[in-house]
């Protein structure tokens, strides 16, 4: 019996398993500082992406092939962040979510507290998940989260492809349009991590094609496809709050079309709609007040900076710079500007076409305005908090904004000339696939492993400071309250399992009690008010500033703002005061127990 | 080309290893201290697949049996539907006194499993066998390749793993010490990614009161002791650490006051 082939699949598995071996040796040059370590790396994603997406665009290959180039794509660009930290979590916001899962195995219930993401108990989807797949399978949790990632990011492509086939009704339009998707900005790194978005996105996307096929399957079949609505609504509610109301304002919309445009249809999307109300919004007001507060702030500062940018009175932010000043290299800031020129064409073209062609088709519009909404969260990215709300919304909108480019690159490729549409498309990818890598984050320093950098996010997760934390673990009591930078306090909270205290938190500028330059009566306060009982010290932030732009939080004093460096007086501070004892050396690494001057009775009257 | 069949093999055999990574689950509070490697490998064979596709692939089963869902679908929704049942389970499971726990998870995750197929093997008696497409022919090539990549890609982890796990090349020396009833626990962590020799003292209140001349460890050992000690209010208690080739100079110093 004749079967269809894979094609060039195999051939190209080769290719790309060799582009990977390139990635992993770029990381090992990283480590010792090499400077070629970067170029190999970009030699390595693109030998991972664009035979692939030079196939992709040949009218001959078989669906089976175009499904398997994809999903080699999604899976190799996800590797990529594998090799970066193959052996443990390396980025805070992994910590955070480790923190929440630690809670979970050791109590076996949810919702205790978790210092360093208060809200993250509150949205445990990601820790049921991992919590099952240890429990059943005995992994740790690395090994378990880095299986869980990669399951629901194969998720995410073949409900890409499949969504997009339904829509477009052609295997090739489907591919390329789930191929471009890994042009989102965060791809390959933020969307890899140990996080909630990276589960929530992958379920919403899957709940979007269910119900979308479902209005077209047999009824003896509906069943099925409503049970996946189903438990996708309940998971993405459950799971990520930003997805969640991305996930309504999406169907929302598609709801209202449909109404519009697609008046004859029977089974339109208001149930799915109103499953999805009341499972996000009951979520919120049942359990999760405090996502309004968590995301309300960040619109609202967003939205008070981006006034006082149009007033004058606030210097905005500097695109392709760090917070330490820091530049992106020439040619990365030219790939982000040709990514967003060539996107903005690319959208205007196929939304051009979409009208055309597909203006009755509620779904395909909704997808459009999605698209079309990319440019206008462009100027947020001028503001700091504008940054932390639209620097995590292109992996949404490039869901229409993929769909809508593979209808432009599917109207344009119609041409017969072969050997100059596919280097055309080669190249376009290319250009948004690095132009995304270079506007999105992390940033160049920490893109690579690399010799300790002071609050550098990943770059500054090293021994030193993991086994500081687990000793912690090891000698102290669980649930100390400790100050420490924001580095150190995510290990300390992650593997020390130590209370972190923040200033969200505790209502303090906790920042100032290892900041001051000496232990005035504001520090005895702080220190008392706080309860504090050990205060964590680091030698090495006096290197240099810091490549967030805080030390501890985004509102301690001289905040995105630092010019100096921090003094070694100001963390030395501790070793004068008769009251503290060091009771921890590792070289840069200082602990003090500060419980005498915590008690102080006179503290509260110094001030 | 199609064929047409109707099937229960496959429930069949998702019930087997349900049942079988309910059992595993279920013993292995008693079983796994005794063998530990064989429970360990074992587990993660059934336990991974109960976990990420049984539920999903029952589920769907159940709600979609007539068999026009395609293969790359149902792979889809049996994935999606497992890891979307996972994370509702944890919050029904957190409703019982017995929480999240192995073998609530088995329990949990096995019974919608056996039930969904119980109710798929029903529903499949009702309906007329259907079509499913094409299958995908593989090549010997195909699979030389294939074998090339995974090597390769094998390769790639190796190497990533080796550098990342290769220690600083600026090592450190932890020194620790809390204060206990009857004294003081002092220890040292060498991290230096070498053998060390170190000599410790201990003062109080400037007075040095205890001497270890020599202290030998190898790269990531471990030295502790106890020392007793009268710890009265305001007394200054100070260890301090040098290394054998620099000892002019405290090398790492820890107080209590």
């Amino acid at each position: 019996m004749a079967g269809v082939t894979l094609g060039w699949l195999p051939a190209l598995s080769v290719c790309s398993a060799l582009a990977l071996l390139l990635v992993a040796y770029a990381d090992t040059l990283a480590r010792t500082g090499s400077s070629w370590a970067i170029t190999l790396f970009w030699i390595g994603l693109l030998l991972l992406l664009v035979p692939c997406a030079a196939r992709l665009c040949a009218a001959n290959a078989a669906r089976s092939e175009r499904i398997g180039l994809v999903v080699l794509v999604g899976m190799g660009l996800y590797a990529i962040k594998i090799l970066h930290s193959p052996l443990a979590f390396t980025f805070p916001d992994e910590l955070q979510h480790w923190r929440t899962i630690n809670n979970i195995l050791d109590q076996g219930h949810l919702f205790s507290w978790n210092p360093i993401l208060p809200i993250s108990p509150l949205y445990p989807g990601l820790e049921n998940a991992t919590s099952a797949i240890i429990s059943l399978s005995g992994l740790a949790i690395f090994p378990a989260g880095v299986v869980l990632i990669g399951v629901v990011r194969l998720v995410l492509m073949l409900s890409l492809y499949l969504l997009f086939e339904h829509l477009g009704r052609s295997p090739r339009l489907a591919a390329i349009g789930a191929l471009l998707y890994v042009a989102t900005p965060n791809f390959v790194f933020l969307m890899s991590l140990f996080a909630y978005q990276s589960l929530a996105l992958p379920l919403m996307v899957l709940l979007i094609y269910a119900a979308s096929a479902r209005q077209q399957c047999a009824d003896c079949d509906r069943i099925g496809l409503n049970l996946i609505v189903l438990l996708c609504a309940g998971a993405v509610a459950t799971t990520h709050h930003v997805t969640m109301f991305v996930l309504l304002s999406f169907l929302a919309l598609w709801t209202i079309l449909a109404a519009i445009v697609e008046r004859s249809r029977t089974a339109g999307p208001s149930g799915t709609f109103a499953l999805a109300l009341v499972a996000g919004l009951g979520w919120v007001v049942y359990l999760a007040t405090l996502t309004v507060i968590y995301i309300g702030s960040h619109l609202w500062n967003a939205s008070a900076e981006f006034q006082q940018i149009f007033a004058g009175g606030m210097r905005r932010r500097q695109l392709f710079q760090s917070a330490s000043g820091s530049s992106a290299a020439a040619i990365e800031q030219l790939l982000g500007f040709a990514a967003v020129i060539l996107i903005a064409i690319g959208i205007l073209y196929g939304v051009w076409q979409i009208w055309l062609r597909y203006r009755h088709n509620a779904l395909i519009l909704t997808l459009a305005i999605a698209a079309l909404a990319y440019p206008a969260t462009l100027p947020m990215r001028l503001t700091l908090n504008g940054i932390a709300v639209v620097g995590r919304v292109p992996e949404f909108l490039f869901i229409g904004i993929s769909f809508v480019l593979a209808i432009a690159v599917e109207t344009l490729g119609r041409d017969k000339r072969l050997w100059l549409k596919v280097p055309l498309f080669c190249t376009y990818t290319a250009v948004i696939v690095a132009g995304g890598i270079a506007v999105g984050w992390p940033p160049p320093s920490s893109r690579l492993p690399g010799p300790y950098r002071v609050e550098a996010d990943t770059r500054s997760i090293e021994l030193q400071g993991v086994s500081a934390a687990k000793w912690m673990h090891a000698s102290l009591q669980p649930g100390n309250r400790i100050i420490a930078d924001w580095i150190n306090g995510h290990l300390a909270a992650a593997y020390g399992d130590q209370l972190v205290i923040t200033s969200s938190t505790e209502g303090l500028n906790i920042a100032m009690v290892v900041l001051n330059p000496t232990i005035d009566a504001d520090v005895r306060y702080i220190l008392k008010r706080a309860q504090v009982r050990y205060v964590v010290t680091d030698q090495r932030l006096t290197q240099e500033l810091p490549q967030t732009g805080f030390y501890f939080d985004g509102v301690e004093p001289g905040a995105f703002q630092h010019t100096e460096l921090l003094s070694h007086g100001a963390l030395d501070k501790f070793d004068s005061a008769d009251r503290a004892s060091r009771i921890f050396d590792s070289g840069d690494i200082r602990i003090y127990d500060v419980r005498n001057i915590s008690d102080d009775q006179d503290a509260q009257k110094g001030r | 080309m199609t064929r047409t069949h109707k099937k229960v093999g496959d429930l069949l055999l998702v019930v087997a290893l349900t049942l079988a990574a309910m059992l595993v689950a279920l013993s292995s509070s008693t079983y796994a201290a005794i063998y530990p490697a064989i429970y360990a490998l074992i587990g993660l064979i059934l336990g991974l697949p109960l976990a990420l596709i049984l539920p999903g692939y029952a589920l769907m089963a159940a709600g979609s049996p007539s068999g026009a869902i395609g293969a790359l679908e149902r792979l889809l929704f049996s994935l999606g539907a497992s890891i979307a049942l996972s994370i509702i389970g944890g919050f029904l499971l957190n409703l019982t006194p017995w929480g999240l726990r192995p073998g609530s998870w088995a329990l949990l995750l096995g019974s919608v499993t056996l039930l969904a197929c119980g109710i798929a093997f029903l529903r499949r008696q009702t309906l007329a066998p259907s079509s499913i497409g094409p299958r995908i022919r593989l090549r010997l090539v195909d699979l030389v390749l294939f074998g090339c990549a995974a090597l390769i890609t094998g390769g790639a982890l190796v190497v990533a793993t080796t550098s990342a796990a290769s220690p600083p090349a600026d090592g450190f020396t932890q020194l620790w010490m809390l204060p206990v009833d009857d004294g003081v626990q002092i220890g040292i962590h060498n991290l230096e990614a070498q053998p060390m020799q170190y000599r410790l003292e201990l003062a109080v209140a400037g007075q040095v009161v205890r001497h270890w001349q020599r202290v030998d460890l190898q790269n990531d050992g471990r030295w502790a002791e106890h020392e007793s000690l009268k710890l009265g209010a305001g007394v200054n208690v100070e260890a301090r650490l040098y290394r054998a080739d620099d000892p002019a100079h405290v090398y790492r110093l820890v107080t209590l006051r």
